[in-house]
Order: structure tokens, then C-alpha cells, then sequence
């Protein structure tokens, strides 16, 4: 038999340019209930003048490097926000073609606000439009955003385990500095 | 290994502006938060973009400073290059005292004729058009197949698809992106950001599957970030440092050299040492001689 055949494209939301870099735990919104796992150091915004060879410090200290990384959702990125992004930008890049060819398979599996990390299911035929739509969407609810995507598979169950050696990798960064 | 060739050096900074460095917001610090993002993404090498036109004089000294961010970011090569609006063929007689002065040599030639002689005589990297606004000529394969033969690439910046708002820039660059891979198919491209900031920076692989929409195939996709981007480094380093088969021994900055890339590298000999031939056969005609008429013809 022909079975219907999917992908699953795992990505990670990334705020490059978000001053306030204190606001790195989501706040207890009342549509997720998401607890913070870890609270990282409260780091100077990057805006300040003491990441430049001139300034105080002379090196990006891990801690922003790792943040420019990967870092929970500010207020408003939440999973339906995120939903209702990457549908538009189908629709907005590809059209009513577009959207309609991954209209019938296409979700958004998981998203977590404690990670910015998310999982879309598509089926396998169309897989790159989806994936060219996150490339193109560069605002979700407001925040300027800019997408990768960092894995994709045929089982969501690889995905997970990608997603959790890049978390386990993150947080040895943050803590331990390795 | 991935390569990002085009970071516009921002205007406003010159060589000798120092106080720059210590401002807190500004276009350094901008600077900074794209090459560190560029960084996070797994770029490993990175070019600042210089971009000059109009008259060229003897002295232009380069306003780019490579090292600027080294100590920050420790893993990735950072050099210097420069982008000539080509408007005039007087232009070009400036390229060879450019060469000492940037890393990476690019031309951006405004018409059919300008882009004729800077894919068939001048001596470059990297011939780098204006892909967000129509175009004024024809991509045609026997003018850029002359280029790609000569081993010099052709580059699409993907910023006009990241930037907002911008509809038209984006559909004028999927067209020409797609006209272009036509004209060479897929061979002697390179995909690199012109990322102004840091929300236009995209991926490796997110940049190779954009590729993809424009008509490559997903090798060719990833070769336009990384085989063939590293061509243009190698092409340049040579240009500079290499006369024949002669070599200048130098510390190499890809640790890897896979077979994959020693092969590319005997290419890109191959092709310098018959461009030398050819100039060196151009050069020893007489002046009276049609060719070198022609070629600069305006």
C-alpha cells in the first residue's frame, strides 16, 4: 500500500534583536501554564557598551552567546500566535497554491515557550514550502523573530531527540561553561 | 564550513573614527549583533562588504577593520572585500592597486557591456548584481558561462527576502535568482547574506532550501554556502599570492582539507594559471590590436 508520508521539521524561534533581554521568563499568561525550568543570570542588555573589544569586558560573555541562541518566548509568542504566523506566511508567500497543497496536512505538532522551540508536521511532497514560509516570517504577534530550522525527519520521535541533546548542550553552556 | 561573503561594512565608520567603538548603539554595535548572530548560525568565515563608486582613486585606503570583532568571536575567519559599482570601464583600471588593499575583489556592473568585459577580461572574485530591482540586460549563458569558466562566481544576496515590507525587492530577486540559476544552471553560485542587521541573517541550510524554490538542487543549494563560497577564498588568496604554479606557503585557515576540497583547489590552480596565460597573451598585443578595443569599449 502507498502510505501517506510526512515530515517533521523541528525549529527554533531566535530574537536577535530584543533589547530588553531581562524579560527571559515567560510570564504566567493564562493560556499556558509553562514554569521556567532554570532562571539564567540576569545579563546586561546587549545594548550596553560592555561587549565591545573597547569596553569593559573585552569578549561576548558565554551567557550572551548562548542567549543569542536559544532563549524562552517573551509575552505574546505562545503556540497559537506562532500557529497563526507560519500559516500566514504560507498564504502570503505561496498564495492560495500554496496554502492549499499544505492545507490538509499541515500542524503545528508542539511549541515550547521555555525553549522557542517548536515542531510543525507536513506531508513529505510539500515539505519545502513550509520551510521556505518559516525563512520568510520574520514577526510573530509583534516580536521581530528570525526562524531555524534545525532538523527534519520522518518521526517526530527523532525530532524529540534532537531537540533535547540541543537543549542538554544549552544548558551545560549556561551553567557550566564547557 | 560555511561562508558568508557580504556583510556591508557600515558607511558611517571609517578606519580612523575610533570613538565609534565605545558608543553603545550605533552601527557598530549593529554590526556586532549581526556577525555574532551570523556566528550562532554556524558561519565560519565572514566578509565585510565595502561598497564603492564613482571615480576610483590611486589611494583609497581600506575603511575595514577585520579584526574588529576577533576577540569576541574567536572561531571565524573575517576578511575584507570590496564591491565596485561598475559604471564606467575607466573604473576597472583601478583593480589592480585594489588588490593588496581587500581580501575579495567584486564588481557590480550596471550594463550588458560592463558585464561582458567583468566575465570575460577583468580580474576578480566575484561579479555581484543588484538582484532586488529588474534588470537592465539579459542573464545570458555564454556571457556568464565565461565567468564561471574563468572561475569567477556569481552572487545572490538573499537580504531583499528577509528585510520587511519590501514585496517588489522580493519578487524581483526570485525572478532574477531564478533567471540566473537558468543562465548557469546552478554552477559558480554563491549565496550570501548582505545582512544589514541582525533579523535579515538566515541559516545555512534554511538558505540552501530558499535555493531550492529558485529552481537548484539541494547540492547545489548547499554548494552555493559552502563549496563554492570557499572557491571565491581560495580564488582570491590565489589571485594575491600566486604567480604560475607558484605558491606562496601559508598558514591555511581550513584545518579540514578534505579530498573534496584539494580537488577544488587544483581547479581553481588550473583555471588561474590559464587566466594568467591569457592576460599575459592580451598584454603583449600590440595597441593598434582590436581586442583590447573592444573589450573597453563603453
Amino acid at each position: 500500500m502507498v502510505r501517506f508520508k510526512s515530515r517533521y521539521i523541528l525549529f527554533t524561534v531566535h530574537y536577535p534583536v530584543l533589547d530588553d533581554i531581562d524579560a527571559i521568563s515567560p510570564s504566567n499568561s493564562s493560556a499556558s501554564n509553562v514554569q521556567p525550568r532554570f532562571q539564567t543570570k540576569k545579563a546586561p542588555p546587549l545594548s550596553d557598551g560592555n561587549i565591545l573589544p573597547g569596553g569593559k569586558e573585552g569578549n561576548l560573555g558565554k551567557d550572551m552567546r548562548t542567549l543569542l541562541q536559544r532563549r524562552p518566548a517573551p509575552d505574546g509568542v505562545t503556540l497559537n500566535a506562532v500557529n497563526t504566523a507560519f500559516r500566514d506566511a504560507v498564504n502570503r508567500n505561496f498564495g492560495d497554491l500554496g496554502a492549499g497543497l499544505v492545507r490538509a496536512s499541515v500542524s503545528l505538532k508542539y511549541f515550547s515557550q521555555a525553549t522557542s522551540t517548536g515542531i510543525i508536521r507536513v506531508s513529505r511532497d510539500h515539505y519545502r514550502i513550509v520551510w521556505a514560509a518559516l525563512t520568510f516570517l520574520n514577526e510573530i504577534a509583534g516580536v521581530k523573530v528570525m526562524i531555524t530550522v534545525d532538523h527534519i525527519s520522518g518521526t517526530m520521535r527523532k525530532c524529540e531527540k534532537v531537540a533535547i541533546s540541543k537543549n542538554i548542550k544549552v544548558v551545560r553552556e549556561l551553567s557550566g561553561d564547557l | 564550513m560555511f561562508y558568508d561573503l557580504c556583510v556591508p561594512w557600515p558607511k558611517a565608520v571609517t578606519a580612523s573614527s575610533a570613538v565609534e567603538y565605545t558608543r553603545s548603539t550605533g552601527p557598530i554595535p549593529d554590526l556586532f549583533r549581526t556577525v555574532a548572530t551570523l556566528q550562532a548560525l554556524g558561519y565560519t568565515t565572514i566578509a565585510y562588504d565595502y561598497e564603492l563608486s564613482g571615480k576610483i582613486g590611486s589611494n583609497i585606503t581600506s575603511p575595514i577593520q577585520d579584526d574588529v570583532f576577533s576577540a569576541s568571536l574567536p572561531n571565524v575567519t573575517f576578511l575584507s572585500r570590496i564591491t565596485i559599482l561598475l559604471e564606467d570601464a575607466a573604473q576597472s583600471q583601478a583593480l589592480p592597486s585594489l588588490t593588496t588593499k581587500f581580501d575579495i575583489l567584486a564588481v557590480r556592473p550596471t550594463t550588458e557591456k560592463l558585464l561582458l568585459a567583468a566575465c570575460t577580461s577583468l580580474d576578480i572574485d566575484l561579479i555581484s548584481l543588484d538582484l532586488s530591482q529588474r534588470l537592465p540586460f539579459y542573464l545570458r549563458h555564454r556571457t556568464l558561462g565565461a565567468a564561471v569558466a574563468r572561475g569567477i562566481r556569481i552572487e545572490i544576496c538573499y537580504s531583499p527576502t528577509t528585510r520587511q515590507a519590501d514585496n517588489n525587492a522580493r519578487r524581483n530577486l526570485i525572478s532574477n535568482a531564478a533567471a540566473l540559476f537558468r543562465a548557469t544552471r546552478g554552477k559558480g553560485i554563491v549565496i550570501s547574506s548582505g545582512a544589514t542587521s541582525a533579523l535579515e541573517c538566515r541559516g545555512p541550510y534554511d538558505v540552501a532550501n530558499l535555493a531550492t524554490l529558485w529552481g537548484f538542487t539541494q547540492e547545489k543549494g548547499k554548494a552555493a554556502v559552502a563549496g563554492d563560497a570557499r572557491a571565491v577564498v581560495v580564488h582570491a588568496r590565489m589571485r594575491r599570492r600566486s604567480y604560475k604554479q607558484v605558491v606562496e606557503i601559508a598558514v591555511d585557515e581550513d584545518h579540514l582539507r578534505t579530498a573534496d576540497n584539494k580537488r577544488a583547489d587544483e581547479k581553481e590552480l588550473q583555471k588561474r594559471t590559464k587566466q594568467e596565460d591569457v592576460n599575459k597573451k592580451n598584454e603583449s598585443l600590440p595597441r593598434q590590436g582590436s581586442k583590447k578595443r573592444k573589450a573597453t569599449d563603453s
